[in-house]
């Protein structure tokens, strides 16, 4: 079975029944803190889900900036010497802070809140929020190898065609 | 490779390698300029005030429906300067398939080598090596005067016979062709794969 919290996954997939649970969590958790919204994304910077009003917000510009930024940050870690890396990533703006940390090796959570929310809380929230998540996602591994289903050499052939409609120039 | 059964997508990352000032993010401006808006994200780069790319360029893009299922192609530059070998460790993690920009003047051979040699080694670091993983080559700048032959940039940089394209990218020449090489050896690795 599939590692998806300890191991680096090159591949995985994430079952509509995971991706229901993972959405009730984060919406738990948005509430809880009346934070704007919270982003899950996995660690290579694909947007997973997100709950609550993030209006405009790129949503996969920001998962992969804060996969970036986490990933140059577990580099600093090690650098000096911190092998567990830090737990977590703060920014504090004028309107809105967001705080980032991460669920295990493969994924992310990324919070945004109003400045009038406690740091303390969402941390508390956060941490809870990481083992719940941890614990569907432990659940979760079963599916990833059914890729084959629809990506044959027919998805090829289709894809390629589908390439030349979007690069018609 | 990331695939969302709920929202029916499958998330795909590519990653443009090469030296420094070898077009990788030339590549990415015109791909962003020239495909429809409604399939494309935001190009988001990150450079120097010297407009070098510091840690990465990012661009995604969307095609349509194929059996059901949503592709998603997220697409990476690298920081071609030595020095950042820490960032371009971080960005290859979880590609699913490589452009390797080589520039195709002949004073330039050494920076397409070592640079080469540094994805080598980054991917054997992460299990992988370049005979078992979907890159190909670009061959860009093919329009300035000096440039190798494509045979000698071959027997150089291309000793695994990977898939090549000639380009100009800063005038879009070679440009699609090359992504679109790229996409389809990442989606014949991942049947070989399954």
């Amino acid at each position: 079975m599939l590692d998806l919290i300890e191991k680096s996954a090159q591949q995985f997939m994430l079952s509509t029944e995971t991706f229901n649970q993972v959405n009730d969590i984060l919406r738990d958790l948005v509430t809880s803190t009346r934070s704007d919204f919270a982003l899950f994304c996995d660690a290579n910077g694909n947007p997973i889900t997100h709950h609550g009003k993030q209006h405009a917000v790129n949503l996969s510009g920001l998962s992969a900036l804060a996969a970036g930024n986490f990933a140059a940050t577990r580099e600093m870690a090690r650098v000096i010497g911190e092998k567990e890396g830090f737990r977590f990533i703060f920014q504090e703006g004028d309107r809105r802070n967001l705080y980032l940390c991460n669920v295990g090796f493969n994924f992310l959570l990324a919070i945004i809140f109003d400045k009038a929310v406690a740091l303390g809380l969402v941390r508390i929230f956060a941490n809870k929020t990481v083992e719940s998540l941890k614990g569907v996602l432990d659940k979760a591994a079963q599916a990833e190898k059914k890729t084959s289903d629809f990506i044959d050499s027919e998805f090829g052939f289709l894809l390629g065609k589908e390439l030349d409609k979007s690069f018609s120039l | 490779m990331f695939v969302n059964c709920a929202l029916q997508e499958i998330n795909l990352k590519i990653v443009y390698y090469g030296p420094g000032l070898g077009g990788k993010t030339t590549n990415l401006e015109y791909i962003y300029q020239k495909i429809d808006p409604s399939l494309r994200g935001d190009l988001i780069t990150l450079k120097t005030r010297e407009e070098r790319t510091l840690y990465f360029d990012f661009l995604q893009l969307e095609v349509g429906r194929i059996k059901g299922m949503k592709p998603k192609f997220n697409l990476y530059t690298i920081p071609g300067q030595v020095y950042y070998a820490y960032s371009r460790k971080i960005i290859l993690r979880g590609v699913d398939g490589i452009v390797f920009v080589a520039d195709s003047q002949a004073d330039r051979m050494t920076e397409n080598l070592d640079s080469l040699m540094d994805l080598e080694q980054n991917l054997i670091d992460d299990g992988f090596t370049l005979q078992n993983f979907p890159w190909i080559l670009q061959y860009n700048k093919r329009d300035l005067p000096k440039v190798l032959p494509v045979r000698e940039l071959n027997a150089k940089l291309n000793f695994q016979g990977v898939p090549v394209v000639e380009a100009v990218a800063s005038r879009g020449v070679g440009v699609i062709e090359t992504l679109k090489t790229a996409i389809q050896g990442v989606v014949g690795n991942v049947q070989k794969v399954i």
